[in-house]
């Protein structure tokens, strides 16, 4: 991916947006906003730009399943790229975020490690099917 | 007719149907005899809607009985189970963090005081104040201390990303403890219906209360449970099976 890729990161929790940036500075992305959720992060999406968008399922306000719905059936947004990174395990809710249309599915605890192969993955995936 | 006659009307009008009935004068004594039907009906409705009235108030309490009961078999050793996760999360975040500073302490010292000890030894250079064989030494030392700069920088950068990852407890242990904090605004909601329902007898029925939402949040336990996965790889897996 692009190291000038802009990436979008909604959390209600700054901790966690605090981490998932760092991590994403140490993989050399430095173009990064941030939204605490679905609402914040929907106007930032629609003005345009954000390439690449990690966010948080439950959040106060809008959810990223609700945020992830939205932007599917936004055309302008439809084909974003979207890795969600959540503390949510049952797997019903999983398959829920898969059939939602999402690019790929982290759960919390990760590791560094995990970051970085879910977003290339995403990647290889978007350029073999380009 | 809802009224409760005396010993003295009840004969009163015994010994008037009696009359009615000598007399042949059967309308009126039919109609002495509806008032005294009548008046048991009345009686016999008092009764069972008294009844009722304390079934329904018995049931209700019941049901409260049954939330209560939930909670204090259930949902308190389950919040308990949940606080004890934070405690156990919040140690191996200070845990983490602490090794990784200990670790860190000494390379970034060690650092300082080679790089003092070369400035020292660079300073007698450029006041000319080293012999050949002494500048040889140095510049030796140079390279090996930008070697071990290489080295110890990488080394510093692993131990900083740990410490980064180990904030991510705060995420974590934060859901942990809005759920607590919901249940014991739970507990506090069913307390004061009891309180009311003892003092009263008198209670809103609440059906909805204790039907969770469909989130979870982080899973203090996933081992025990089929439905949930477990860690990242079975994430994956499943992720796979449906075609990603």
């Amino acid at each position: 991916m692009d190291k000038n890729t802009k990436i979008l990161i909604v959390d209600d929790f700054a901790t966690m947006r605090g981490i998932i940036k760092n991590l994403l500075r140490d993989l050399g992305y430095n173009n990064i906003v941030e939204a605490d959720d679905g609402n914040t992060a929907l106007p930032v999406l629609r003005a345009g730009g954000i390439q690449f968008l990690i966010t948080d399922w439950n959040m106060p306000g809008m959810s990223g399943l609700e945020l992830l719905r939205s932007i599917r059936s936004d055309a302008n947004l439809a084909k974003l790229p979207v890795l969600m990174v959540t503390a949510e395990a049952k797997r019903d809710q999983i398959v829920e975020a898969a059939q939602a249309g999402i690019n790929g599915y982290i759960v919390k605890p990760f590791t560094a490690n995990t970051l970085k192969e879910k977003i290339d993955k995403i990647y290889e995936r978007i350029a073999a099917s380009a | 007719m809802n009224k409760k006659l005396t010993k003295q009307q009840c004969l009163d009008e015994v010994r008037m149907l009696a009359r009615r009935i000598e007399d042949s004068d059967d309308d009126d004594a039919s109609r002495i005899l509806d008032e005294f039907h009548n008046g048991r009906d009345a009686d016999l409705f008092g009764e069972i809607g008294r009844l009722t009235r304390d079934l329904h108030d018995t049931l209700n309490s019941f049901q409260l009985d049954a939330r209560v009961a939930a909670i204090a078999e259930k949902d308190i050793p389950d919040a308990r189970d949940r606080l004890n996760y934070v405690v156990s999360m919040t140690e191996q975040a200070a845990r983490r963090t602490l090794n990784a500073i200990e670790e860190t302490l000494p390379v970034s010292n060690r650092l300082g005081e080679s790089a003092t000890s070369l400035k020292e030894e660079w300073s007698r250079f450029t006041r000319r104040e080293l012999t050949p064989e002494e500048f040889r030494a140095l510049a030796r030392r140079i390279e090996e201390f930008l070697a071990v700069i290489t080295k110890d920088a990488s080394h510093i950068h692993a131990n900083l990303m740990d410490i980064l990852m180990a904030q991510e407890y705060q995420d974590i242990t934060g859901q942990v403890i809005h759920r607590v904090i919901r249940l014991v605004q739970e507990v506090e909601d069913s307390l004061v219906g009891l309180i009311r329902v003892s003092r009263q007898r008198i209670l809103p029925a609440d059906p909805d209360k204790g039907s969770q939402t469909t989130l979870e949040g982080p899973q203090i336990r996933p081992a025990g449970r089929l439905d949930v996965v477990a860690n990242q790889d079975e994430v994956d897996s499943l992720l796979s099976s449906l075609g990603f």
